[in-house]
């Protein structure tokens, strides 16, 4: 099944992986390639409530969904407490929004419980979630784990059981990016370890962004027609695509790959726009 | 940038923060100051090269070839026991704390507590007078702003009016709330279920007494970002998506009153070299491909710089061995003159 197909079957993509890698520009190219096909899609992300998208990406005119803690709780505490005055009166202090903010995985159990919530409405059919980096999206996974531990009625315990079932649902998958460098390859590998040892997600793809296009190598007799400064530089940027290459055969992450060649275009859009392009020809 | 004592260097994962700190404390250890480095995660390779024989979290002299280099690596699992049993006002509560059910989750679990473990191993070398100059590696963190929130956060769960409030009772701000609380408590017991918010009380109440512990270091921290010893370099690459987070991070600093001492722009794709007219097809690609880069890159390294209120530097992506001690202490020269 290619890429896109894989897409348009899913409720909800992940997309984790350290910081700086373009797990953001990944979703929103893979939301850009499914809305194409006239899929209902959303971007997720972890930014206050109401926010709008970032200016770079808002006339794409996809739907963005930013969350964030203290709203998302009161949204959540309202279907339970139903009266938004008695919420304001009794709930909205300094007090509770410190607790909230600061109780161990609620954060994080809250925005999870939102995103279950979001997949379940309907209202999208498809949720493309760019992740906060690695640190923060393990304690994002973890936090159902934790609470259940604590929370052992109430709500609370309720929903988390839920959550888990959506962390390990079918209907969800787990992509993972990197760029084709040592050191983020190789965090990718311990990440994905330690994503394996929480829940049994479906992982998707691993995305190894960046890469030099296949134009970058040259047979050995090309370079040899070259000479001087050229000469060095061809084969230096040869040499690298080479050890590229080798780089992601020797630290593969046992998924399915999707190696997005680095595009030289002016802005973010165009660059998620040609990342669209090359993931529906997959 | 050369006459400070602290650097924080911070910025966006994956644009080359931990090598840029370590070429910093080499080039500062070698022109004789006694430097240390912290850093959060130290990258295998990069920590060959500077002749890390473990991952441990204990100080080690680096050999620079002159000048005395330190480096060692936050052990954030472990460290919370340690500010816990710092703070403690007695054994006991020491060992009530740590054995607590709710502590391990909240240390696990509570946001930022990297940031917080962080800002908390700085601050003891601040205070430490055998180092000259400390060079830390923040924990990239895609929001910046939770590195210096986290001491804010941890003296606010912390609080005494948090404590208070779920004890039910207490200052004049609470009795004003007084009938609420009760409402409200019940309202949490709906969501959390009874058995967590008991939990949770007697948890704050072992707490109690520790909280001045953690205010007072928020505080000390606030100061200290703030210095004029203190020198903060963000790390980030020529892009669109970078330069708003960059502005975003400008505006955090602004906001708490941090000033912003240089922004390094690294991983610069350089033009290719001139090409002569008949060059093969394949590789021709490759050059107009490579002079696109270029372009791109600059336009927004311009854009980047002209928004910066501070110096800026910019990085050429190298191909070829970086991580010596050599090539990393021109690199550290570079950032500081």
């Amino acid at each position: 099944m290619s890429y896109l197909d894989d897409s348009l079957r899913r409720k909800a993509i992940f997309f984790t992986g350290k910081g700086g890698v373009g797990k953001s520009t990944l979703a929103w190219a893979t939301a850009l390639a499914c809305q194409r096909r006239g899929r209902k899609v959303a971007v997720v992300g972890w930014q206050p409530a109401g926010k709008p998208a970032p200016p770079a990406l808002v006339d794409l005119g996809i739907p963005w969904l930013g969350l964030d803690t203290l709203t998302t709780f009161k949204e959540y505490a309202l279907t339970l407490i139903k009266f938004e005055r008695l919420y304001d009166s009794v709930l909205d202090n300094r007090v509770l929004r410190t607790f909230v903010l600061a109780a161990p995985g609620l954060s994080d159990a809250v925005i999870a419980g939102k995103i279950w919530e979001l997949v379940n409405r309907g209202e999208y059919e498809t949720l493309l979630i760019d992740m906060p980096s690695s640190g923060h999206a393990k304690a994002f996974f973890k936090s159902p784990l934790g609470l259940k531990k604590i929370f052992k009625m109430g709500f609370i315990a309720r929903d988390t059981e839920r959550v888990l079932n959506l962390f390990q649902s079918n209907d969800v998958r787990l992509d993972l990016v990197t760029l084709p460098e040592e050191l983020p390859l190789r965090e990718c590998q311990l990440l994905k370890g330690e994503l394996q040892a929480l829940h049994s997600f479906s992982f998707g793809y691993a995305h190894f962004n960046q890469c030099l296009p296949n134009f970058a190598a040259f047979e050995p007799t090309e370079l040899d027609r070259l000479e001087g400064e050229v000469e060095r530089f061809a084969r230096a940027v040869s040499t690298e695509h080479a050890e590229q290459a080798s780089r992601m055969a020797a630290h593969g992450l046992g998924l399915p790959t999707v190696k997005i060649p680095r595009f030289a275009t002016a802005g973010w859009k165009a660059s998620v726009q040609s990342t669209a392009d090359f993931l529906e020809a997959l | 940038m050369k006459h400070k004592r602290l650097y924080l260097v911070g910025g966006p994962g994956g644009v080359g923060k931990t090598t840029l700190a370590a070429s910093l404390g080499i080039a500062l250890a070698q022109q004789g100051h006694r430097t240390v480095v912290l850093t959060v995660d130290p990258a295998k390779r990069l920590a060959q090269a500077l002749g890390f024989t473990g991952f441990d979290s204990e100080l080690q002299k680096i050999d620079v070839g002159g000048g005395e280099l330190w480096a060692t690596m936050l052990d954030t699992d472990h460290y919370f026991d340690r500010v816990i049993s710092k703070f403690a006002t007695s054994p006991e509560q020491r060992d009530r704390v740590l054995a607590h059910p709710l502590y391990k989750t909240m240390v696990e679990n509570l946001g930022g507590s990297h940031e917080y473990a962080a800002m908390e191993r700085l601050l003891e070398f601040v205070k430490d007078p055998r180092y000259d100059k400390i060079v830390v590696d923040t924990p990239p963190s895609d929001n910046a702003a939770e590195l210096f929130e986290a001491p804010q956060r941890m003296a606010d769960f912390m609080d005494n009016s948090v404590l208070k409030w779920f004890q039910g009772g207490g200052k004049l701000y609470l009795q004003l709330f007084k009938a609420g609380t009760k409402v409200a408590m019940g309202a949490l017991k709906l969501i959390f279920g009874a058995e967590f918010l008991d939990s949770l009380g007697s948890f704050l109440a072992d707490l109690e007494g520790m909280q001045a512990g953690f205010q007072k270091r928020n505080l000390e921290v606030l100061e200290t970002l703030r210095s004029d010893q203190t020198s903060f370099v963000m790390v980030s690459v020529p892009s669109e998506a970078r330069a708003e987070d960059c502005a975003r991070f400008r505006e955090m600093l602004k906001e708490k009153n941090i000033p912003l001492d240089r922004l390094v722009l690294n991983r610069l794709e350089p033009l290719p070299p001139e090409a002569p007219m008949d060059l093969p097809a394949g590789a021709k690609r490759l050059w107009e491909y490579q002079k696109s880069l270029h372009t791109q890159q600059k336009a927004w390294a311009d854009a980047m710089e002209g928004a910066a209120p501070c110096e800026t530097r910019r990085l050429y992506e190298k191909h070829g061995p970086l991580h010596d001690v050599a090539n990393l202490s021109e690199l550290g020269r570079l950032l500081l003159n």
